[in-house]
């Protein structure tokens, strides 16, 4: 973190002092995010969030350029994914953003710093983006950037280009892994093993240069069809459990990552006016937990992760998408803390109001524990610089079923978020 | 006796010159009423903004390579800046900064107000339509061209294209979809010279049925400028 630290305020001086210097073409600008949430499941309470960003940003010559980031999130819930309902929790973090240095020159980038890398072509569920971290915390309706988290990369693409065929390949390096914020332990293991406590130790995330983590990915795109190729190995962003002590009211245990390698392929094709997209991966050495004669142990497994959708045109100002999204895991013990296989189909339709402004309907169903989820909201920009979203999302599901026990952050919400420069 | 039939042959094109213009097929006219829409196939930049009818207004900077390699830049307003539209061939991507990956999307989706991805990235009416010629006996003073699409790929099915006889210069364009139904119309306007051509620098865009909802295009800060090809590649979108 001290590190990290480091890294920032270097920055953030370089930076500040190149543009008193007026010598860089230098640009500083956020957002302002605050959101009311009523829920409206058995915890009848109201949350309150607030987040915001500031950046800045600096092009010293046309090839060198730095990114500097400061976010913060304000957090008074009243309810939460917990079975219980919780008296009034508030929270605060101020973390770094994405701070790197980048070099562009024709045909290669080369990015050093904390930043954010997404791979895969769908969406929904969002299996390919394997190396950015996340806050699990955000939900499946969440924006991708609130969720994700960088990570200290050394980051190297060469593009090309070989008459219609483009392409390119990048390395990736991080030398310090990190690992998502992950829901609380109770939602894997309370159907499991009912009415008892759990105390959970995270694992720190490890020093610099102790553990790295690498991999890669080749593109192309030609004639309508965008392909990709990647595999990356690192420390699992997701905790296993491992057993310290137990007692018959309360277990104790400390969070553990292994090390793990997934491999995949990213597809998008369009399709006449329809675009095609699907991503497959394969995680192989993924430790999983179950309980095994009364005790709390982990395996290891592969998962089989994919997800097919297929984005229709404009109608009206209607568009649609419509996604299917598999995960499977080879190896399932009786009573693991996940399923054998978790299937899910999601259909979204958008509405274009005129002006910017849009109304969203999502439906997602859970196949295999039938369960469902939907959400509905309207994004109305009032000015240039401010978007005001209404709406709502409800969970509900049998039990077993993976969005039943979300219900508790069924919720009517109202946020507004302003972009500014400076 | 040689002489005097180019002798003649020149007088013609002195005394009747809408005669040699008349013999320009449809395609060339079409072609030089592209040229009057911007920089031709030559590789330059140029900033537009877009106002619709609440006068909500924003800004892209546009690198053109040719007519095959575009990159649309939004600058304005600022929750949009830095989103990106590369439009190569006939196949288009979307970079958001908040997503973080490029996508691809269908070239008919809707930029902002009455703005397709097209009216921005792909304006050479000569690549990708086939004109043919419509008698209008009332207007004396302009062509009128049907555009039907070379193949499905591009952005309308059809348009309905008003050129002026005098300078071949763009005066109205009526849009259809593959299906064959009216989606908007453009009028061109504020002719002015630029790289030693007078070209139009508006566009004003109105929807076919609901005549109140309307967008400005304003085309400046035309430049010519060389760009790499990495420039022009969906992977290079993130960076």
């Amino acid at each position: 973190m001290i590190r990290r630290k480091s890294l920032f305020y270097f920055l953030f001086l370089l930076l500040s002092s190149q543009a008193k210097a007026e010598a860089t073409q230098y640009q500083m600008r956020g957002y302002l995010f605050a959101r009311l949430t009523h829920y409206t499941a058995d915890a009848k309470n109201y949350g309150q969030q607030t987040r915001g960003q500031i950046e800045q940003s600096a092009a010293f010559t046309s090839s060198f350029s730095a990114m500097n980031q400061l976010r913060w999130n304000a957090n008074s819930i009243n309810a939460d994914l917990s079975k219980t309902n919780l008296p009034k929790k508030d929270s605060f973090e101020v973390y770094l953003g994405e701070n790197f240095l980048k070099y562009k020159s024709e045909h290669w980038v080369a990015q050093l710093g904390y930043q954010e890398v997404v791979w895969g072509e769908a969406f929904g569920f969002n299996y390919a983006d394997l190396i950015s971290p996340k806050d699990l915390r955000e939900t499946l309706y969440s924006d991708a950037d609130i969720a994700r988290r960088p990570l200290l990369l050394a980051n190297l693409k060469t593009l090309f280009s070989l008459g219609d065929l483009t392409g390119s390949i990048q390395l990736l390096y991080s030398p310090e892994p990190r690992f998502s914020r992950t829901l609380p332990i109770e939602v894997y293991a309370g159907d499991i093993v009912p009415n008892i406590t759990f105390n959970v130790t995270k694992e720190k995330t490890p020093k610099v240069f102790t553990e790295s983590e690498f991999g890669g990915k080749a593109s192309l795109s030609y004639s309508g069809l965008d392909l990709s190729v990647f595999g990356f190995s690192y420390l699992d962003r997701d905790p296993h459990y491992v057993l310290d002590s137990a007692t018959l009211t309360t277990i104790n245990v400390h969070e553990e990552h292994n090390k793990v390698q997934s491999t995949g392929v990213a597809l998008s094709k369009t399709l006449g006016d329809f675009v095609f997209r699907t991503d497959v991966v394969l995680t192989k050495d993924k430790k999983i937990n179950s309980i095994e004669n009364n005790l709390l142990i982990n395996y290891k497994t592969d998962v089989l992760n994919y997800v097919v959708s297929i984005d229709s045109p404009t109608y009206n100002d209607y568009s649609g998408v419509l996604i299917f999204a598999s995960s499977t895991i080879k190896d399932a013990l009786p009573l693991s803390f996940r399923e054998k296989n978790e299937k899910y189909v999601i259909g979204k339709l958008t509405k274009n109001l005129g002006s910017d402004k849009t109304f969203e309907l999502s439906y997602t169903h859970e196949l295999e524990h039938p369960g469902r989820t939907i959400q509905s909201f309207i994004n109305w920009p009032i000015n240039n610089s401010t978007d005001l979203k209404l709406g709502g999302q409800f969970y509900s599901g049998d039990e077993g079923s993976n969005l039943n026990k979300y219900k508790n952050i069924s919720s009517v919400f109202f946020s507004l978020k302003n972009y500014f420069q400076l | 006796m040689k002489m005097s039939v180019q002798s003649l042959l020149l007088s013609c094109l002195f005394i009747f010159p809408s005669l040699t213009l008349a013999e320009l097929s449809p395609n060339e006219i079409v072609k030089k009423a592209d040229l009057k829409r911007g920089l031709g196939n030559v590789s330059h930049s140029f900033n537009v903004s877009v106002t619709d009818q609440d006068s909500k207004k924003e800004m892209f900077h546009v690198y053109f390579k040719d007519v095959n390699n575009t990159l649309t830049e939004q600058t304005e307003p600022e929750r949009a800046r830095g989103r990106k539209l590369l439009m190569k061939d006939y196949d288009i991507w979307m970079f958001t900064p908040n997503i973080k990956k490029a996508i691809r999307i269908s070239l008919e989706q809707k930029l902002t107000g009455q703005v397709s991805n097209g009216d921005i990235a792909r304006t050479n009416y000569s690549e990708d339509y086939e004109a043919t010629m419509i008698e209008d006996k009332k207007d004396v003073e302009n062509y009128h061209l049907d555009l039907k699409a070379k193949n499905k790929k591009v952005t309308y099915g059809r348009i309905e294209y008003v050129v002026s006889k005098k300078e071949y210069a763009p005066v109205e364009a009526t849009f259809f979809a593959l299906s064959g139904k009216p989606l908007k119309r453009a009028r061109f306007s504020d002719f002015k010279n630029i790289q030693g051509m007078s070209r139009s620098t508006k566009m004003v865009i109105t929807d076919y049925l609901q005549k109140d909802k309307q967008s400005t295009m304003i085309f400046q800060d035309h430049k010519p400028e060389k760009f790499s090809d990495s420039l022009f590649n969906k992977e290079g979108l993130e960076f």
